[in-house]
């Protein structure tokens, strides 16, 4: 019985050392040369490198918006910190090609920096996954692709790093080039920089030009409603040309529009209604404004009637049914994401829309079509866990694929991974449309490396004229954008309210009761955080605001 | 010695089982209960404060929880009252209209096939075939002139579509223990029905039915137990939707543990859930064993 018990801890201690030293980096390989700089860091003793703040000498340093540096600058001072490095990550579907497939063996190449671990979360389980995981303990990974909606969270509790001690050594990431309305309220808190963006996301209004230029259908809806059939400009009358595309079309399958109707997205189709007459989730004090003047119920009664111009069971599409339901031409119109735009030219895809589509800027509502708002729902930021043990390496590898580079541009360009703009050089650059992405692997990956709009197939001119058109419209989608909720327990408050809307979409209460019920959700939710820790992040994040532009 | 010895060796063997379950199971069902008298929520910043039945109050006035609670009845009601009554059909038509007993082997394995399924996949290939757009059903519906129906997208019938699914499913468990059931019932009882020439409707009424009364209490209250734990083929097809007219309390409870992070208010959920199963079961037995 002794020898056993003496026996089994002596396999523990051997197993947990040896874990621990599996865990640790190897030392580095002697510094390489490099290209003289103007002003090196100076060094003290044997090995210590010293690096002024700011760095002139950090890849990034003193780039303006819209410029690109190459992702392949190292310092050899931070080379020689993070070579071997073994890397654990964690990310929802759209980042995992990017970050498992197309460039680990770059920042191989570059940095020594490997990614060994890989856990993929489903898009709708990062919140709760992450949150369990988190409140365990459990969570070991260096760097998770995170929606800002967590952000108050995470940093209210800790469990973020922020990067901007990294800057100096391991690269600039370009934070004055991200647009602001992503900078200061996703990536930002408190002045300090917890996450770098990979993915800009807005909801854009995407549409069937050849259902809108159809001399029959126009002359038709003329008739009717006695103005233009065109792109809306307001939500009643995208109201009017759902029902209508609806009527004449139904019989064919296709349908006026559709909304997203499943799980917590809801708030965002709603949202890009509300916030289009002005009004915030709540006032200064966290008392929920969810229907000022009436206009909560004039907002669900607007997105009810697009509701009823979609296709049958829109309520329970998943993504990617609403996806593909636009791309086999079974709606005239949607909000969604900006890919579906990329999406839509895609024959790998089985778009059948390719030539007639286009997307433009989100309508707002009658008597304020100047100050139509969309909203930010998802969106993506690399982020460095507090718990890491490698956070060096893993900043380096956030900046190198989502900082001011070539490979950031590469990556919202590439039509197969679906992150969309987010910096002024991804303006600055639609060229990037035409071309394939330079840095995923000859081989190895089961989607096709093509351009998102082929020079090929749509002459030069063209092709780029059609990527300048949709960064038009991402630009002004994003000008009018109202950011994503990111204080304490936003997930929950936006679920609270999608289960609300949902509750009157279905004929399951009246618009008065569901907003009624929501606010009580909001105040109970709030009552059960501590109004008083609320506050303070609301006040934050109206800092934030302030400083991206945003206003009511 | 000798009884020393017989008495220590039993306590030894039990501990470590013991030990086992206490860990997994008694401790954690203890501290549920203490979760329940706490408001915990996850999200936030604010430790767990006790509240002393407060979400057991809030639970009896929440009306996603009442309704789950009324879709429960309809899903465990009708549901297996389906599954019983088809179970027996398919039983008493395999035993009876089957003479071959190597032939009646061969139909009920083939029949017992949809209980071997994952629930996981079953809810999956449900949820194909319910499809709204792609889905075969409605394609075979709408080719010999029956109405399209939204079956996974229409809140009035959404629920409905699930417990087909279940249905489908576990119909042949009923199937397999009123089979055996029926193994069980003598032969001279048929025989002397047969010989007063009495048919086959009276017979089923008066000799096989009541024969069977304790399988079909067994079937029915295991199946009961099922229709309160139901989560996985529900979470598949519709998760609760659309919005939450399929969500049956389980679902709920999952829904405020893991994505609303309340899990004081979860607990109280799940022993309120606990204890209705209890209850419904004893109420049932107290039945079997009256009649």
């Amino acid at each position: 019985m002794g020898a056993a018990a003496i026996g089994a801890a002596a396999v523990v201690v051997v197993g947990g050392v040896a874990y621990y030293l599996s865990t640790q980096a190897p030392p580095g390989p002697p510094p390489a040369t490099t290209t003289a700089t103007a002003t090196a860091p100076t060094t003290t003793a044997a090995t210590e490198v010293v690096i002024p703040r700011p760095n002139p000498n950090s890849p990034g340093y003193g780039l303006k918006a819209g410029d690109i540096r190459s992702f392949d600058l190292i310092l050899p001072s931070a080379k020689k910190k993070i070579e071997g490095t073994k890397l654990s990550i964690c990310y929802d579907t759209p980042p995992a090609d990017p970050l498992t497939i197309w460039y680990p063996d770059e920042w191989k190449r570059v940095a020594g920096v490997e990614i060994a671990e890989k856990t993929m979360i489903p898009l709708l389980n990062m919140h709760d996954r992450l949150m369990t995981q988190f409140t365990m303990g459990t969570a070991k990974y260096d760097l998770i692709s995170l929606w800002p909606m967590q952000l108050g969270e995470f940093v209210a509790k800790k469990w973020l790093s922020p990067m901007d001690d990294y800057f100096d050594e391991f690269g600039y990431p370009g934070m004055d080039d991200v647009l602001p309305r992503f900078r200061y309220p996703f990536c930002m808190w408190e002045d300090k920089t917890y996450g770098i963006p990979i993915d800009g996301d807005i909801l854009c209004f995407h549409y069937r030009t050849d259902l809108f230029q159809d001399e029959a259908l126009k002359s038709k809806f003329e008739n009717k409603y006695k103005y233009p059939l065109e792109p809306p400009k307001t939500w009643e009358k995208a109201a009017d040309m759902a029902e209508f595309f609806s009527q004449q079309l139904g019989s064919k399958g296709t349908y006026g529009t559709q909304i997203f109707g499943k799980d917590i997205f809801l708030w965002a189709w709603y949202g890009n209604i509300y916030h289009s007459f002005g009004h915030q989730w709540w006032d200064e004090d966290l008392n929920p404004t969810l229907n000022v003047n009436g206009d909560g119920v004039r907002a669900l009664n607007l997105l009810q009637r697009t509701m009823k111009a979609s296709p049958p069971g829109v309520m329970n599409y998943s993504v990617d049914e609403t996806i593909e339901a636009f791309l086999a031409g079974r709606v005239a119109f949607t909000l969604w994401w900006p890919d579906l735009w990329e999406f839509a030219h895609s024959t790998y895809l089985g778009s059948k829309i390719i030539k007639v589509h286009d997307v433009g800027q989100c309508p707002g509502v009658e008597g304020r079509e100047d100050k139509w708002t969309t909203t930010s729902p998802v969106g993506r930021m690399l982020v460095i866990p507090s718990s890491s043990k490698r956070k060096e390496a893993a900043y380096w590898v956030a900046q190198a694929m989502a900082g001011q580079t070539d490979m950031s541009l590469a990556t919202v360009t590439d039509p197969m991974c679906g992150l969309d703009t987010y910096r002024y050089s991804h303006y600055a650059h639609p060229e990037w449309f035409l071309k394939k992405n330079p840095f995923r692997p000859p081989e190895g990956d089961v989607e096709p490396n093509e351009p998102n709009v082929d020079p090929a197939v749509w002459g030069e001119e063209p092709a780029l004229a059609m990527a300048n058109r949709y960064m038009d419209a991402h630009k002004a989608n994003v000008e009018h954008s109202i950011p994503q909720p990111t204080w304490l327990d936003a997930y929950g408050y936006m679920l609270e309210l999608a289960h609300q809307v949902s509750a009157f979409l279905l004929g399951q209460k009246s618009a008065e009761k569901a907003l009624e019920d929501a606010a009580t959700s909001f105040k109970d939710l709030t009552d059960r955080i501590g109004k008083d820790e609320q506050k303070y992040v609301w006040g934050i994040i109206r800092e934030s605001y302030k400083k991206a532009g945003v206003e009511f | 010695m000798q009884a020393r010895r017989r008495f220590v060796n039993p306590v030894w063997m039990f501990t470590p089982g013991f030990l086992i379950i206490l860990v997994i199971s008694i401790v954690p069902l203890i501290f549920s209960v203490y979760i329940s008298l706490n408001a915990w929520s996850l999200a936030g910043g604010k430790p767990p404060e006790l509240n002393w039945g407060l979400n057991y109050v809030w639970m009896v006035t929440d009306p996603r929880f009442l309704d789950s609670l009324v879709r429960l009845a309809y899903y465990a009601g009708v549901g297996v009252s389906l599954q019983l009554i088809l179970g027996l059909i398919f039983s008493t038509a395999i035993y009876d209209g089957i003479r071959s007993a190597r032939m009646r082997s061969i139909v009920l394995t083939v029949c017992l096939t949809p209980m071997l399924v994952a629930p996981v996949a079953a809810g999956f290939s449900w949820w194909m075939m319910d499809h709204s757009t792609y889905g075969v059903i409605n394609y075979y519906f709408t080719a010999v002139g029956l109405p399209y129906v939204d079956w996974l997208g229409d809140p009035r019938i959404a629920l409905t579509s699930v417990m087909i699914a279940e249905i489908w499913q576990w119909t042949p468990f009923m199937m397999l223990i009123l089979y055996a059931g029926r193994l069980s019932i003598p032969a001279s009882l048929y025989e002397a029905a047969e010989l007063d020439g009495a048919r086959s409707l009276l017979v089923f009424r008066r000799i096989t039915l009541p024969s069977l009364k304790k399988f079909i209490a067994l079937a029915v209250l295991l199946r009961l137990i099922d229709s309160y734990k139901f989560i996985d083929t529900l979470f598949i097809m519709t998760h609760g939707g659309p919005g939450t007219s399929s969500e049956l309390p389980t679902l709920y409870i999952y829904v405020k543990a893991f994505e609303q992070l309340q899990l004081g208010r979860a607990a109280a959920l799940s022993w309120a859930i606990t204890l209705l199963a209890i209850i419904a079961g004893n109420i049932f037995l107290k039945m079997q064993e009256r009649s």
